[in-house]
């Protein structure tokens, strides 16, 4: 028999035996659908839903105004006050709409019935009438940093100077396992919502809130989670929808959405123009930064829509910034809301800079990398506070970005050879760095507990959870490590409001940082603690107590204690810990990516992809693999190909995978990865946080190699995603001039 | 439309399903049949997630009806056989291939269905019978290299 090794998770999830949301669907549970407006910017002249409600199956039929009788309003945002002193913007999102509708594919009621079919077959029989009214327009929010009079008088001093603009379109999270969810009344009142998500605490608290319940009428369970990445972490108006509507009927009710309904219905992430200018002294120095981004904030701009605003400090980079003047104005649009997606503004700023980065050397007639290296924090300067605020405890830039170089090898004959092909041949660099396990200015705690039992078990629950890390790996056998015990001797809880005091879920780079740190601190207590109350049995002093091995020992004796026997004695034994930042961290990494463009077709392949990440201590290197694996082939799939596309009345063009371009196997190179640890001292571990530094480096590396192998046929102004037929368009419009070879 | 009764072979075994006629198989599998390895990912036949094989080839059990079914389904739930993992789940297991694990069903069916009829096979084989299968989690590299580690575990 071959022996299972590897992940733990993968024992149940390769045979079929993963618990995901809808795997616990039960005979009798009623179904919901919901009928999404196939309208944007419009009034509701008019809703009937008798007809529907009269059809077979059918439980009931909810609209906006059951939920007023219920006096359950829309979901609360407090506006932010505008740095421009315009009048903010308060827009709070309904659960279901009402009177106004602000996108297509706003959910306007919801039925439930016996069967999904009879609720989607009841939902298509509602009756709703709109007029047209103007869509959301204006400015939402508007934050400002730096100074514009001191980055103006840098500008023009400049020897070298170069403004581009970039388009990063919105995009779908995508997580094969779309939002199932399933709310169960209990027998004793309380509410079961076993639901796909990645912040279980966060859902039971904004539904608690939403629906004027106390919390601990909510017990939030997601065992396994078929990816997030950002777009899970809160609470949606189809969670509050399906907790009241199984809370007012008494029944258990599944909301099963397809993929039509996610790409129409789910948040969505990025959305950003930005506008950027970089000035260069005459020795290639950076003297100042002068960005604009607008954020395409949708209809509904809460604070899921903020991500650029409050990632922005990654527009400085590794580089030392002098002066810098920024604005990010959130617009209101006709589209739906937007949510945080793998790196959340991250990936924005850095794609930004690097860019400018480029055309500025471009404009100097200089290396694009010298020019990086040239203006490298140096390790010795560290910490640095840097223009935006950002004080970055550690880092060796130089070290980071000569090993990636070193890694990916010289670009030149691949080039020559490509180029002698007819193709155009571009090598990107990009150098990124972002905020992890924040938020930057105050980060928040995580937690930690341990339970041992009288045989010796210990269970484990973080208050992180995985949905797809590999924390029940990595955090496992870091309790076997430390305790000395085999790892099937222990067990692992996630993703339940009831299996920890509080946690933060998976985000923003945080679970090993915070939680890991958390449970490191636990482990420590566990034993500390565990040494008093054996030193009590053994009749000695604490201090001639030493741990091995899962159990105390009596020094100078062959006397011991194990884990077993002290939870025996305390008739239980538990321990809860919690671990909170004084800063955040700052993975940084330097990536390079090579690209060659059929310049008949217009098709861009990553031939090339080579990537140095310091990301701290690594614990797990397998895991972190394949972290920076997940983030790369995202941040490449945006690139190539990923857009959202809105018509101008507000309706969705992209509505499935034929008219949404997601990454394949085939058009991912090997990946050449490496890593640099400089450990941080803000956390126990050492670890700086590895969940979005991939996503961070890619798209810039990927739109630096593609700019640089479309200058080389005369195109100045490209900007990402390189489809096909962008790409064409582009160099048709520029001659398409194959470069001598 | 009425139910009806439909006799359909799974993992080895004969079962009676009752169910509309263009029921998709993918709901009779997850649901009476209770195999849950076949994931909901996208109804639409676009990214792999619900893959099961009828009689050795991976079809998208989302979109096919249950009255077109006649042959041999095969799941994930029926790969391994007496808690001996498949040789194909055995390399995705050694390889670490998966992240969240959703996706995972398809591609190892996929591999599954290409490898049993010919473990011989080139890297761009490889990729090429993985060109309509969808993963967010970018595990992508992992399950290449586990797929090449199933191929000559099966030539062996």
């Amino acid at each position: 028999m071959t022996e299972w090794t590897g992940r733990v998770e993968d024992r149940r999830l390769l045979t079929g035996a993963g618990r995901y949301a809808a795997d616990a669907l039960d005979r009798g549970t009623l179904h919901l659908a919901f009928l999404r407006a196939p309208v944007a910017g419009a009034r509701i002249t008019g809703l009937d839903v008798a007809e529907a409600a009269a059809m077979p199956g059918v439980a009931a039929v909810l609209t906006a105004a059951d939920l007023a009788a219920d006096g359950i309003g829309p979901i609360a945002h407090e506006a932010l006050a505008r740095d421009d002193g315009g009048p903010a913007v308060d827009r709070p999102q309904p659960i279901l709409a009402g009177d106004e509708i602000g996108y297509a594919g706003q959910a306007v009621a919801a039925v439930v019935a016996e069967t999904r079919e009879a609720a989607q077959d009841a939902a298509e029989a509602i009756v709703l009438d709109t007029e047209d009214i103007d869509p959301p327009s204006g400015v939402a929010f508007l934050r400002r940093h730096g100074s514009a009079e001191d980055t103006e008088a840098a500008l023009a001093r400049a020897a070298h100077r170069a403004t581009i603009e970039i388009e990063v379109p919105r995009v779908t999270a995508f997580a094969l396992e779309p939002r199932a969810a399933i709310a169960w009344p209990q027998d004793d009142g309380r509410m079961l919502y076993r639901t796909s998500t990645q912040n279980p605490f966060a859902v039971r608290g904004q539904l608690a809130a939403q629906l004027n319940w106390a919390p601990e009428r909510l017990h939030v369970v997601a065992e396994d989670v078929g990816g997030s990445f950002g777009l899970k972490g809160f609470m949606a108006p189809e969670d509050a929808v399906l907790c009241w509507a199984a809370d007012r009927l008494g029944r258990a009710i599944a909301w099963l959405p397809g993929r039509s309904e996610t790409m129409l219905g789910d948040a969505q992430g990025r959305g950003a123009h930005g506008r950027v200018t970089v000035g260069l002294g005459a020795d290639l120095e950076i003297l100042a930064i002068e960005a604009a981004f607008e954020i395409d904030a949708g209809a509904y701009p809460g604070r899921r829509a903020y991500g650029v605003m409050n990632n922005i400090n990654g527009l400085t980079g590794m580089y030392r910034v002098p002066v810098l003047s920024v604005e990010i104005a959130g617009m209101l649009s006709a589209r739906p809301p937007l949510a945080p997606f793998r790196g959340n503004g991250r990936p924005e700023a850095t794609h930004a800079i690097e860019r400018a980065l480029d055309a500025v050397a471009r404009a100097a007639g200089a290396d694009p990398v010298e020019i990086r290296a040239r203006n490298l924090i140096g390790a010795d300067e560290m910490p640095v506070t840097t223009a935006l605020g950002a004080t970055i405890d550690c880092g060796d830039f130089a070290r980071v970005m000569a090993a990636a170089r070193a890694l990916n090898g010289d670009p030149a004959p691949r080039r020559a050879a490509a180029e002698a092909r007819g193709r155009l041949y571009g090598v990107g660099l990009a150098n990124c760095i972002e905020s992890a396990g924040g938020p930057m200015r105050q980060p928040k705690p995580d937690c930690a507990r341990l339970d041992v039992d009288a045989d010796g078990r210990v269970t484990v629950a973080p208050g992180v959870m995985s949905v797809g890390q590999g924390h029940e790996t990595g955090l496992g056998a870091m309790v076997a490590a430390r305790l000395g015990i085999d790892r099937s001797r222990i067990d692992y809880r996630h993703g339940d409001t009831e299996a920890v005091r509080f946690g933060r879920g998976s985000g923003g780079s945080s679970g090993l940082t915070v939680a890991g740190s958390a449970l490191a601190v636990a482990l420590d207590a566990l034993i500390a603690d565990g040494a008093a109350r054996a030193a009590d049995m053994l009749g000695c002093d604490a201090g001639d107590v030493s741990f091995r091995d899962g159990a105390f020992h009596r020094d100078g004796s062959n006397e011991s204690v194990d884990l077993g026997r002290i939870a025996a004695e305390a008739g239980g034994w538990r321990i809860e810990e919690t671990f909170t930042p004084d800063a955040a961290t700052f993975p940084n990494g330097t990536h390079l990516c090579e690209v060659e463009i059929d310049p008949e077709t217009g098709r861009t392949e990553v031939v090339r992809y080579a990537a140095v990440e310091d990301v701290g201590t690594v614990m797990n290197p397998v895991l972190v693999e394949g972290q920076l694996h997940g983030g790369i082939a995202q941040g490449l799939s945006l690139g190539l190909g990923e857009r959202i596309v809105h018509d101008a009345d507000g309706q969705l063009l992209t509505g499935s995978l034929m008219d949404y371009a997601m990454l394949r196997a085939s058009d991912l190179p090997g990946l050449r990865l490496g890593t640099e640890e400089v450990p941080t001292a803000l956390n126990p571990l050492g670890v700086k946080g590895v969940g979005e530094a991939g996503a961070v480096g890619a798209t810039a590396a990927l739109a630096s190699a593609v700019s640089d192998a479309l200058a080389r046929a005369g195109v100045t102004d490209f900007d990402l995603p390189a489809s096909p037929c962008r790409v064409w368009e582009a160099l048709a419009a520029a001659g398409r001039d194959v470069p001598d070879a | 439309m009425t139910k009806q009764t439909f006799e359909i072979t799974v993992d080895g075994e004969t079962r009676s399903v009752i169910a509309e006629p263009d029921m998709p198989l993918l709901y009779a599998l997850r649901g009476a049949l209770e195999k849950k390895g076949p994931k909901f990912g996208c109804g639409l036949a676009q990214c792999g997630a619900c893959t099961v094989l009828l009689d050795g080839e991976p079809i998208r059990s989302c979109v096919t009806p249950i009255d077109s079914v006649s042959g041999e389904v095969r799941t994930l739930d029926g790969l391994a056989t007496d808690g001996t993992p498949h040789p194909v789940q055995a390399a995705f297991i050694e390889e670490e291939a998966p992240q969240c694990g959703y996706c995972t069903n398809g591609w190892m069916m996929y591999a599954v269905a290409m490898l049993e009829k010919n473990p011989d096979v080139s890297d761009q084989e490889i990729r090429d019978n993985f060109a309509g299968l969808k993963c967010r989690c970018g595990t992508h590299m992992a399950i290449l290299r586990a797929t090449k580690a199933a191929a000559d575990a099966m030539k062996a």
